[in-house]
């Protein structure tokens, strides 16, 4: 190497040095490096000191779907008792649930990144309340926040009626989390009503404005009715269907505690306004295709957390205990309709509306939101369900127009239980001799309904079947629902 | 010695805190737990034992009856107070403090259950 050469090396070696690894590599910052969040919690204290008064407490707490704002306050003190209750999921079917804050979902807890939640719980399941005293015996609860990173042995420890617990957690990650009692048999607890949710804000917030929020919570009940035959008022009692529970076949999958709940009473919105839902599905053995029908998800937050983030979305597949923030315009005047797109979750009740009408139009669901395919909860009932879907589906429909033979959406209304019965037992009769019948034979091409060789008690349960389904679509009529167009 | 062996595994698995959820202490004894049972002994000043039990048998209503009536056996123990859980695999029993004690009914039941190849260990006592 000659002088020139190597003053050169030595000119241009540190520049190019420079140019190949620029100014240094930067650290990117890391809102969720173990530096950066709070791990510290004190145990949890357990004591017989009983809350009394309210169920639930704290500044933070919002009870419906319409969420308060954000309490700035960065310790939350949350008080969430345990009760046992009956709680209406559908009309007429009166559930012995279990709750915190003595509802169903319980309240849900708004906080941000960074705050910390003193809980504190007591065991309440042992008090008496109206109605419960003959239903379901004080048993052991706990608490599992998903919020929290935290010992489960520690805070999640079950307690027993009486007890007192307190701990207290430091929110690390923004999101949506599930909170449920963590008592065995969990899949009961969860299944019983036992379930809520917690919104964790990002601390510097969300980035972007919208005009209104809701929180929507997906469940599953698994009902039947009390096999002791205990009423409440008039009513019967409906209790946990523990075979249908473990092998995952609901009754109900509804939005926030309630069939059809959110068609009852639709979140207001207005045209041209941006809103955000903040989904849960809580399960707890199903997953949920959350859809809005009508607009198009502007944005996604997966987990409710802002970093997971996709645009444009139709549908958010949420399993047990996922959530979703997700955010929409309002285009236009009318009824959005919220439904789990999974249309067997959906005709069980998992069904809402985001409305820009104060009062919507009083017409009916399509039959794919009434219940006409889902299970009912009397086993008698159910037995006409399984016998008509197996005998009669291949000529009739229900609430899905003309086939071989008529529709039998509202037939009880249109025919008496005596001509039902008769129909039902001997067709070729009531061809020869009733005139109704002999009008419908004509309309239907002249092809007779045969005689299927029914049981007295199958004619039974086939009428109990068609007066449910149209008890169902009454309820839904009443709802004042809007038509959903094109599902 | 291998039963030995056998129960000397069952206390370090037990031991180990960081169990699933559904098989800490607390949930053990909720998997048990009769609120009923519960106020009738405090008024009769009776006590609850709560215990863990494993040992390789099919963890069904069968095995959970077989247990429930070998517990109920051992002299002390209220009559119908024996409530047992298969899963998660726990065993509650009411006894009259004056008639017989923990360590006496532990050393029963763990003569009575090895025949079914069935160990017990007793949670902490409660107050």
């Amino acid at each position: 190497m000659n002088f020139n050469r190597l003053s050169r090396v030595l000119v241009y070696s540190p520049l190019l040095l420079t140019v190949a690894c620029g100014p240094g590599p930067k650290v990117a910052h890391d809102p969720y490096a173990p530096s950066q969040i709070e791990l510290k919690s004190p145990p949890a204290q357990v004591s017989t000191v009983r809350h009394t008064g309210p169920f639930a407490a704290g500044n933070s707490l919002s009870y419906s779907a319409e969420l308060k704002p954000l309490d700035p306050a960065p310790i939350k003190r949350v008080q969430l008792d345990t009760t046992h209750k009956v709680i209406e999921i559908a009309p007429g079917v009166h559930f012995s649930a279990w709750t915190f804050g003595d509802q169903v979902p319980g309240p849900a807890i708004r906080a941000r990144v960074g705050d910390k939640i003193q809980f504190s719980m007591t065991n309440r399941s042992d008090e008496t309340m109206p109605n419960m005293a003959m239903v379901v015996a004080p048993m052991m609860h706990s608490m599992d926040f998903h919020a929290a990173m935290v010992s489960p042995q520690d805070k999640y420890r079950s307690i027993a009626p009486g007890q007192t617990i307190e701990f207290e957690f430091t929110l690390n990650y923004p999101g949506i989390f599930m909170y449920h009692c963590g008592t065995p048999m969990i899949l009961e607890h969860i299944a019983s009503g036992m379930y809520g949710a917690v919104i964790v804000e990002p601390k510097e917030g969300y980035p972007t404005h919208v005009d209104h929020e809701y929180l929507v919570i997906q469940s599953e009940f698994y009902a039947k009715p009390d096999p002791a035959g205990k009423k409440v008022g008039s009513a019967p009692l409906y209790v946990l269907d523990s075979d249908r529970l473990k092998s995952s076949q609901p009754t109900h999958t509804v939005f926030n505690g309630l069939h059809n709940g959110m068609v009852k009473k639709p979140l207001p919105a207005k045209p041209g306004e941006r809103v955000r839902l903040f989904v849960l599905n809580v399960g707890p053995s199903k997953t949920s295709s959350f859809h809005v029908v009508g607009t198009i998800f502007d944005r996604v937050w997966l987990e409710g957390n802002p970093d997971n983030q996709m645009r444009g979305m139709q549908t958010v597949l949420l399993g047990s205990s996922n959530s979703a923030i997700v955010e929409m315009l309002i285009p236009e005047a009318g009824s959005y309709i919220m439904v789990d797109h999974h249309f067997a979750n959906a005709s069980q009740g998992a069904i809402g509306l985001i409305s820009t009408l104060d009062q919507p139009k009083a017409v009916d669901l399509e039959h794919h939101n009434m219940e006409a395919s889902s299970a009912p909860s009397d086993p008698f009932v159910a037995e006409g369900k399984v016998a008509f879907e197996t005998k009669c589906l291949a000529c009739h429909s229900i609430g899905q127009g003309k086939k071989l033979g008529p529709d039998l959406a509202g037939v009880t209304q249109r025919r008496t239980d005596p001509w039902l019965t008769q129909w039902l037992a001997e067709p070729e009769k009531m061809l020869l001799t009733d005139a109704s019948a002999k009008a419908m034979l004509k309309e239907y091409n002249n092809i007779p309904m045969p005689n299927q060789g029914l049981s007295k008690k199958e004619i039974a349960q086939y009428l109990a079947y068609f007066h449910w389904i149209d008890a169902m679509a009454k309820d839904t009529k009443n709802q004042s629902a809007v038509k959903a167009k094109g599902h | 010695m291998w039963p030995k062996v056998s129960f000397a595994l069952v206390i370090a698995v037990l031991s180990i805190s960081a169990w699933a959820c559904g098989h800490c202490e607390e949930d053990l004894v909720a998997a048990v737990y009769d609120h009923a049972l519960q106020m009738r002994t405090r008024q009769l000043k009776q006590n609850i034992m709560y215990m863990a039990w494993d040992g390789p048998v099919t963890r069904d209503a069968s095995t959970g009856r077989k247990l429930a009536l070998l517990a109920a056996g051992v002299p002390g123990v209220t009559s119908g107070s024996v409530r047992v859980s298969v899963e998660p695999a726990a065993i509650s029993i009411a006894f009259d403090p004056v008639k017989t004690n923990r360590a006496k009914i532990e050393f029963i039941l763990q003569e009575k259950f090895s025949k079914m190849n069935v160990m017990v260990l007793p949670l902490p006592e409660r107050r």
